[in-house]
């Protein structure tokens, strides 16, 4: 069961009309290593996690990135919230347009479509958390590379780095989770 | 319940201070608690023996449940079931959602 916060993680008041930007940015929304991928991947993981400490960090962190989801939408709705038909055009968005108007959808800024093919999961608990720790950094690579693509707009790079800065973090539990799940396999271990 | 000490529909008082913080001042404070207390969730999560993180998030669990009881009593509720009384109108359905303009800042 999840409950739902009527409030974003980080506050976000995005002062940016730049819809080339937005283009880029949805690759955090429904991209390979966007947010959508990642919540998915982790709460899907932890059905066969191990130890408590593994369901429940993927429980936790997959949880948090449904609300890094909301952020990244949040910030592509309000970049593009009041664009003309022209404007979007101008930025390459016609065939976004095209399929979804100035709604929110699970693309790449390629136009691909999210697809279950950028989810891993491949149950041995040392496979998929270092997955995981790839996943995040693959994320936190991402957010670095639409940092460069910002134009200096603090409204943007503010929440940016926040996310930016969860990657960091996240990086670092699954790590740790990763340590203890080897502890765990080697207490198992007997020789017989 | 002491979580519920500022919420009149549980016999509480209404906010103490003179001063109703405006909603973006509220909400900032709330984003700031509840961040410290997801971070030492996770933190916990892999550490769960450190005392002190421990203690760390039940001091910050007292902070964010007046602030959260303090907000919802000005500004609406956070969420849509069991968290805080409901009042007349429902007023879940107000805006602003957090996406929109003037939503969280």
């Amino acid at each position: 069961m999840w409950i739902y916060e009527k409030k974003l993680q980080f506050p976000i008041d995005v002062k940016s009309k730049d819809l080339k930007f937005a283009k880029t940015l949805i690759a955090q929304y429904g991209g390979p290593a966007g947010e959508l991928t990642a919540c998915l991947q982790y709460l899907n993981q932890r059905f066969t996690m191990p130890t408590g400490q593994t369901r429940a960090l993927l429980t936790d962190i997959g949880t948090e990135e449904i609300g890094h989801l909301e952020m990244v939408g949040t910030m592509v709705y309000q970049i593009m919230e009041n664009a003309s038909v022209c404007e979007l055009k101008d930025a390459g968005l016609d065939p976004y347009y095209t399929l979804h108007d100035h709604g929110l959808f699970y693309s790449d800024p390629n136009g691909y479509n999210w697809t279950a093919d950028y989810v891993d999961g491949l149950n041995d608990p040392i496979t998929d958390l270092t997955a995981n720790i790839s996943a995040e950094q693959k994320a936190k690579q991402t957010y670095e590379y639409l940092m460069n693509l910002a134009n200096g707009d603090e409204s943007l790079l503010a929440p940016l780095r926040f996310l930016w800065q969860r990657e960091v973090v996240h990086y670092q539990r699954f790590g740790e989770a990763l340590e203890t799940v080897k502890e765990y396999y080697n207490q198992k271990k007997y020789f017989c | 319940m002491k979580k519920f000490n500022n919420c009149p529909a549980y016999g509480g008082t209404a906010v103490a201070n003179n001063a109703v913080p405006s909603q973006k001042t509220a909400l900032l404070e709330l984003q700031q608690l509840s961040f410290s207390l997801v971070d030492l969730n996770l933190y916990l999560d892999t550490n769960p023996a450190n005392q002190q993180a421990v203690n760390d998030y039940n001091q910050l669990f007292e902070q964010y449940w007046e602030a959260k009881a303090n907000y919802e009593l000005q500004y609406g509720p956070m969420n849509n079931f069991g968290h805080c009384p409901a009042t007349y109108p429902w007023s879940w359905i107000n805006d602003p959602w957090p996406w929109e303009r003037g939503g969280n800042v």
